[in-house]
């Protein structure tokens, strides 16, 4: 295991798990968010091949009511 | 019909969807409104807390989502936040808007011009909220946005038509949609906005806070239409004194009995 950041929180994750496996972990709806890595947005479709380090921050962004 | 960008729009009334008591009563009020463009806001998760999905309902409805940059206070964060409105909700507008003040909410004319050039060249609908100033709507206009949409007076602050005559001089200039946006307060506002030839309102704060939503936003529809009729129909002149509507032939003095 590996120790990274989501949106603040430590997170205990398998050594190479991907992006979308984080989320399905979680059980997280991968439609209902934006993903930012170390401060770089990651498109969608690269979730499933991009694989966390230890250290990465994760954050997780969604849309909300607003004017 | 207006059309922005290509797309089409039947009623000429935008609408948010911030600060409604809850997501019931919103959907209601937007269902009401006739509106075909909402906007919403992009923010940072926060996992311990679960929060209303307005999405999925939103999404059922078939209008078209308007995401903004609100909480940017530079160039850099709202471009930023329109890449991720993007990934997201998978849609190239974006209502640009970029305000450091907490106070006033006032829209950062520098950052906003530099970041609708830096969007707009990476194929983004940009549709700019700015002050009330027809310089830098001619600006936006130039580096290619699809609208602007200029404020009649504070976000949220239901001050009405602040800035109505240089909204005036923006109406007047501009070869792309005008959109008056932010502190509407009332129905009537809307109406005037519309009858100065505005090509569209956006109402949040004045539907949302209203003791009861769903019946003003009907009420803002009905405005916004009679509004737009009265533009197409032509107001009357507005004249400084008295110009008679019967015929003031003193007949009356004429057949008096002496």
């Amino acid at each position: 295991m590996i120790s990274i950041q989501l949106n603040g929180e430590p997170l205990a994750v398998p050594e190479h798990a991907s992006l979308a496996a984080v989320l399905h972990e979680r059980r997280l709806d991968p439609n209902a968010f934006a993903l930012v890595l170390n401060a770089e947005l990651v498109p969608r479709n690269r979730w499933q091949h991009i694989r966390c380090r230890a250290g990465d921050k994760l954050e997780l962004f969604s849309a909300v009511a607003g004017g | 019909m207006l059309t922005i960008a290509g797309h089409d729009f039947g009623s000429r009334l935008f609408s948010g969807t911030g600060k409604f008591s809850d997501a019931a009563t919103m959907l209601a009020a937007l269902t009401a409104s006739g509106s075909e463009l909402v906007t919403l806001a992009m923010k940072r998760v926060d996992l311990a807390r679960a929060s209303d999905d307005i999405l999925g309902p939103l999404r059922a409805t078939g209008v078209k989502l308007l995401p903004n940059t609100a909480g940017a206070r530079t160039a850099k964060e709202a471009i930023f936040a329109a890449e991720l409105a993007r990934d997201m909700l998978g849609t190239h507008w974006i209502k640009l808007e970029i305000h450091p003040d907490p106070k006033y909410l006032m829209p950062d004319p520098i950052e906003t011009l530099g970041a609708a050039r830096h969007l707009c060249e990476a194929g983004f609908v940009v549709l700019p909220y700015v002050h009330a100033d027809p310089v830098l709507c001619r600006r936006l206009e130039e580096v290619g946005c699809a609208a602007v949409m200029p404020l009649a007076s504070p976000i949220g602050s239901n001050q009405g038509l602040v800035s109505e005559a240089f909204l005036k001089i923006i109406i007047e200039q501009a070869n792309v949609p005008v959109v008056i946006d932010a502190g509407l307060g009332a129905p009537s506002q809307a109406c005037r906005a519309m009858e100065m030839g505005a090509d569209a309102v956006l109402v949040n704060t004045a539907i949302a806070s209203s003791r009861n939503p769903e019946a003003m936003a009907r009420c803002f529809a009905e405005a916004v239409r009679a509004g737009r009729s009265a533009y197409l129909a032509g107001l009357g002149q507005v004249n400084a004194t008295a110009v008679n509507t019967s015929p003031l032939t003193g007949f009356l003095q004429a057949g008096a009995p002496a």
